[in-house]
């Protein structure tokens, strides 16, 4: 199809758009196809040609796809995010008035994929222009595939193949690529509930499933909810695909950090295997209780944890790095009497060179508070007393 | 393409509205003509009148250039504003903030119309930014009706976020006031997320320096409960810093208290208020005594009784000038010439 004039084009379009073969007219409409590269496609006012091929509203959106074309080729992704959203607004209007059936949702997804990936082209040339605010153009989007997302969700033929709820899973993780990219977490908060109030939760193709499940495990570590977390994004790792290696690794970056929050730390080889040798660093210091090497180790990966957004949540093992430690001074003492000093003497001995009982005290309060240590200081005795059963709570039974 | 208005105002007030406020009688006290302040429609003093802050309504046309100040007039009234309204000794404070903090908008609105842009307008973002946190501090004991910490709060951040994204398309950074900015959003949106995302995302020699790291440490401790070391560092910080964290503090009591409550839980022992006073900085074994009594803990001959079960989630209270806040203000902002040195060139990011 790079070679052909605008009228084969066009006809072609046509014939598969009347047949209604869903996935043929998806390639012809979408960016990845070679016809993307046509010169004979370039043309900055098809109307007059389109409009004899195609009704409304499919003369609108072919139209506009055209333009879209001639703009990409011009490298304005401003101008083809703003016809590509006429595409999608025109192929809405044909796709509601498609009753009992769903056989142009690939087209669907094909439409709203490329309005996506022009609208974060296009934020990018408005920020080196100097206009408006970083993210606006993706935040426009996400309304326009909010409106599409309603078109299937509002289709009342549920447990059915023509329904076009399906199209469901497929908007919704555009939307949340969205969100995690404009950092809007908590818009995605409606959508997981639909999808969950949804009977088809089950049945999405399991491609659709784990990239559902990635996003939303990683909702679910921003909102501090680590044994969700596990759960969404261990589905996730498992069923994605053993050749998507580097999808493998994305889920891992962040199944990693959660695992060693809920006391499983991952193996060397797994680390290895992924790449991802970062965490290895981190490990140890935990296990060992040893503050200042973790304290080194996240420094020395600052940029790495940084990037992935997992920074803050690797902090959070700090207070799991105190608690072993603690755990130590406990076997070693083998009291349940445990003096104050010592877990100073103890942090001290690990580098924390300027601490002091009251922070020691402050520490051990915190763990206590948690639920990590079974006990209470006694201030008189400056002793830190614990439950003769199990007084340090083991990890992984902890919430 | 966008047609920026440019502003040829020479004066802090347009003439058309210093003609207006005179005809209608609105002139401020601090605008007026001395000579003629007795007389029933007293004239305005060129030299003192500023431009006020009016919403620009829906349909109404565009502001005219004669009404738009240039960046020049723009730094000269924030300085004027910062070094002759600021310091007066004759009226009340909250007085001054209102007619300050209001000027200071219409400069904010000068810019954002005429879309300004450049490092004499991040210097005046600066400094608006250090009189809101200046204020908040200085009127945190005084009622609401009369100041509104809320109200001074969102254009603190309003105007954080947009210094920001102004700083950051600067061609030459101005480094200094960069790493200041960074510590007081930082500090002024404690425990936020985002704030930390944006830090942690700046450059390498914004973060690294001694006052941001310091920031960082608080930020912390703060995220982790570690109430000993929080009012350690909070002690170390640079006064305008102390300012921007200060709003903050009540948690930490809160916190430090809670956690109080379950680990040190006991009908018999008790814990000595003394010890804990300095550990919280607050000023008295009184004020320690009022916290506790607050969150429903015994407090009996000197001792605090932690009883898990007792703890009362009562809401926070409001920040106070404790001692050692007052201690940092008059080390750098006691007489006037201080203040105004503090808002027009900031604190230095050495610390302390």
């Amino acid at each position: 199809m790079a070679h052909g004039t605008l009228a084969d084009y066009l006809s072609e379009l046509q014939a598969v758009i009347e047949t209604k073969e869903g996935l043929l007219a998806a390639e012809l409409l979408s960016f990845k196809h070679p016809h993307i590269v046509n010169p004979r496609l370039k043309i900055a006012n098809p109307e007059t040609q389109v409009e004899r091929y195609f009704d409304p509203p499919y003369d609108e959106m072919v139209a506009a796809h055209i333009r879209a074309v001639w703009s990409i080729s011009n490298h304005d992704f401003i101008e083809a995010y703003g016809c590509q959203t006429i595409v999608v607004q025109s192929f809405c209007k044909a796709l509601q008035s498609q009753k009992d059936e769903n056989w142009s949702l690939p087209m669907l997804f094909a439409l709203c994929l490329d309005l996506r990936l022009f609208a974060n082209s296009a934020d990018i040339q408005l920020t080196k222009k100097g206009r408006g605010k970083p993210g606006e153009t993706l935040e426009k989007a996400a309304d326009i595939l909010m409106g599409a997302f309603r078109i299937c969700a509002s289709d009342n033929r549920a447990q059915s193949a023509d329904s076009k709820k399906w199209g469901m899973l497929n908007l919704i993780n555009q939307l949340f690529k969205i969100y995690f990219k404009i950092n809007k977490l908590h818009l995605c908060k409606p959508l997981i509930r639909a999808v969950d109030n949804s009977n088809f939760k089950e049945h999405f193709s399991l491609s659709q499933q784990v990239t559902y499940k990635y996003y939303v495990g990683r909702k679910a570590m921003f909102d501090s909810d680590f044994k969700g977390a596990d759960d969404y994004l261990s589905y996730a790792f498992q069923h994605c695909h053993i050749m998507s290696r580097r999808n493998k690794r994305m889920i891992l970056i962040y199944l990693t950090p959660v695992k060693m929050l809920l006391g499983y730390m991952p193996s060397v080889s797994l680390l290895q295997k992924y790449d991802l040798l970062q965490f290895a660093d981190i490990v140890s210091p935990v296990r060992q209780g040893n503050l200042l090497q973790l304290n080194e180790a996240l420094i020395k990966h600052e940029a790495f944890f940084i990037k992935c957004g997992i920074y803050l949540i690797l902090e959070k093992l700090k207070i799991i790095t105190y608690r072993n430690l603690f755990k130590k001074v406990y076997l070693i003492l083998k009291t349940h009497q445990l003096s104050v000093d010592a877990f100073t003497s103890a942090l001290r001995i690990m580098g924390v060179d300027d601490i002091d009982n009251d922070e020691a005290q402050c520490l051990i309060a915190n763990l206590i508070y948690e639920g990590k240590i079974k006990g209470y200081i006694s201030y008189q005795h400056q002793k830190l007393v614990v439950s003769k059963q199990m007084p340090f709570v083991p990890l992984t039974s902890l919430k | 393409m966008h047609n920026n208005v440019v502003g040829t105002c020479e004066f802090m007030c347009p003439t058309a509205e210093i003609q207006m406020r005179e005809r209608e009688n609105l002139l401020h006290t601090f605008e007026v003509l001395e000579s003629r302040e007795k007389m029933k429609r007293p004239r305005a003093d060129r030299s003192k009148a500023v431009k006020e802050f009016t919403r620009s309504a829906a349909g109404r046309s565009d502001p005219r250039p004669s009404d738009l100040r240039p960046t020049s007039v723009l730094v000269k009234t924030v300085d004027y504003l910062l070094e002759r309204i600021v310091p007066k000794q004759d009226v009340k404070w909250h007085k001054i903030y209102d007619f300050v903090a209001d000027r200071l908008r219409s400069v904010r609105q000068d810019i954002v119309i005429q879309r300004l842009a450049g490092p004499e307008i991040c210097l005046v973002f600066i400094k608006c930014i250090r009189f809101y946190l200046y204020a908040a501090y200085r009127l945190c004991e005084v009622p609401v009706s009369l100041f509104d910490p809320h109200l001074n709060g969102r254009q603190a951040i309003e105007c954080m976020k947009a210094s920001l994204l102004h700083f950051s398309s600067l061609e030459v950074p101005l480094l200094a006031e960069l790493q200041e900015l960074e510590s007081l959003y930082l500090l002024f949106n404690l425990g936020s997320l985002d704030a930390l995302m944006h830090v942690y995302e700046s450059s390498a020699d914004v973060r690294s320096c001694a006052r941001v790291q310091l920031a960082l440490a608080v930020n912390e401790t703060y995220l982790a409960g570690n109430y000993v070391r929080f009012f350690r560092l909070v002690k170390k910080l640079h006064f305008l810093d102390l300012c921007a964290v200060h709003r903050h503090i009540p948690q930490m009591h809160n916190l430090a208290l809670n956690r109080m409550s379950v680990a040190y839980n006991s009908k018999i022992h008790g814990y000595p208020m003394e010890h804990l006073r300095p550990l919280l900085m607050l000023d008295s074994t009184d004020k320690v005594a009022e916290l506790c009594m607050r969150h429903n803990l015994l407090v009996k001959e000197g001792q605090i009784y932690f009883l898990k079960a007792a703890w009362k989630e009562s809401g926070l209270a409001n920040p106070v000038k404790w001692i050692f806040c007052q201690e940092k203000d008059r080390k750098t902002a006691q007489t006037s010439m201080q203040l105004v040195q503090l808002l027009l060139i900031g604190g230095s990011t050495a610390v302390s």
